[in-house]
């Protein structure tokens, strides 16, 4: 019950960012009307990068009390946040396009977002393929683990990466830094607390319908 | 300490001895890394400028695959002939199992990628033969054949070996995978101004990490 308030408070924040950013948020003079991807690229990225963070943190409690509560919990968010990796993935390729000329470059942040995808995917996979039980549980936190740790040196890997190659130039934004005005900063802050409240909500299902596969052994 | 020396020796000489009666691994990495360049070569023209740009990626994409493909062969017969299983019931450590596989591996490794440098330079027309690179593969395949061992115990246990190694596998070693294609993509165009130190420093940090990490968690992998 308090889950489906929950899920319907969500839903009416939803809608009000939905109002803000296409109705109440203003054009941005640069970029045009492509800049309002940024309002759930951005929120989105945020719910990628957090989750990898979290994941590692319940897999490291799994590791520590053996409770399977807390693989569940990393179960749902490596779940989610592979669909936040892939709204991100796509969101950023379609605003890149038309801004900077190219739908992908070899900057940092980039290539660390698409690595982080496949930890996501290989440890989903892995889940998926290995016989279940206590071995596989155990194992997978210690992959999720492995990948949280090693995301900051894909990052570092990738900054050094950008230094030998030039970057894209193409687009009105080029060379010059993006300013948000005041309505701007509000509805993407507004966002990035609605993809939250969502990502919350999403793990909490996902959390209840894995506890009830795993009762039924499914 | 001598000890752990001799138990270290006696897993590798094991290891050689089972590859040289069925000589998979090595056949495996040498046989399909040439295959990939031999596709790769068929679909470029041979043009130097091309080969320049994309030399690097090709070589390390036939290394890459061959190699995980070779690791899947390399602990199939641990799983099979429940090796693994045996050498656990023995007091030994169990991070010199993963020094012994990470070693064993690394020298096969090294072997296939002379033959394979050897192959690309007459196909590509390429002059890769120098101090950085061969600097350059020594830390690569010391990161690649410990992450890869750990992997690969892992991924032995499952029925999609070859999917699920390679999928754990490259998003992992991405940063040393940069490194080396960052290093190759110098030498093939003879530039000078590059940043090597800064990425021999990750690799070496990279391998630190990961042997550490890795030779500290082996043993959780294989409780029960």
């Amino acid at each position: 019950m308090v889950r489906q308030i929950y899920l319907i408070a969500t839903g009416i924040v939803f809608t009000i960012s939905i109002w803000m950013i296409f109705l109440w948020a203003p054009t941005e003079i640069n970029q045009g009307q492509v800049q309002r991807i940024l309002y759930l690229h951005v929120p989105f990225a945020w719910a990628s990068m957090v989750a990898i963070i979290a994941i590692a943190f319940t897999s490291f409690l799994f590791l520590l009390t053996k409770n399977d509560r807390w693989d569940n919990l990393s179960q749902s968010l490596a779940e989610v946040g592979l669909v936040s990796a892939v709204v991100m993935l796509f969101s950023g390729i379609v605003w890149a396009k038309p801004v900077w000329g190219v739908w992908w470059t070899g900057e940092a942040k980039l290539t660390t977002a698409l690595v982080l995808f496949f930890i996501y995917c290989a440890y989903l996979l892995f889940r998926n393929y290995f016989p279940p039980g206590n071995a596989r549980n155990r194992i997978a936190a210690i992959i999720a683990l492995i990948g949280a740790i090693d995301s900051p040196i894909i990052y570092y890997a990738a900054q050094i990466w950008e230094q030998n190659h030039p970057k894209a130039v193409v687009g009105p934004l080029a060379s010059e830094e993006s300013s948000l005005n005041g309505e701007m900063v509000i509805t993407l802050l507004f966002c990035v607390l609605t993809v939250t409240l969502l990502f919350v909500g999403l793990v909490w299902t996902q959390y209840q319908t894995n506890k009830l596969l795993r009762s039924k052994n499914v | 300490m001598l000890n752990w020396f001799k138990v270290l020796s006696i897993l590798i000489k094991k290891d050689i001895k089972i590859e040289f009666q069925t000589k998979e691994t090595l056949v495996t990495l040498c046989l399909f890394g040439l295959l990939i360049i031999t596709v790769f070569s068929l679909s470029t023209e041979n043009n130097s400028l091309i080969n320049q740009n994309f030399g690097a990626g090709i070589l390390w994409s036939s290394v890459i695959f061959a190699g995980s493909i070779a690791m899947v062969k390399f602990f199939y017969h641990e799983e099979q002939n429940k090796t693994l299983q045996s050498l656990l019931v023995m007091p030994v450590p169990s991070e010199l199992i993963l020094f012994s596989k990470s070693i064993v591996f690394f020298i096969f490794l090294s072997i296939s990628e002379i033959i394979i440098f050897l192959i690309s330079s007459v196909l590509f027309n390429l002059n890769i033969f120098s101090l950085k690179l061969i600097l350059g593969c020594i830390v690569f395949n010391i990161g690649y054949s410990v992450v890869g061992s750990f992997f690969g115990v892992i991924s032995s246990k499952s029925s999609s070996k070859e999917i699920l190694l390679t999928m754990l596998l490259i998003p992992i070693i991405t940063p040393i995978l940069m490194f080396i294609i960052a290093t190759t993509n110098d030498v093939i165009r003879s530039e000078l101004n590059s940043n090597f130190q800064t990425w021999l420093g990750l690799g070496i940090s990279f391998d630190i990490i990961f042997l550490t990490l890795m030779s500290y968690l082996f043993g959780k992998i294989l409780e029960d």
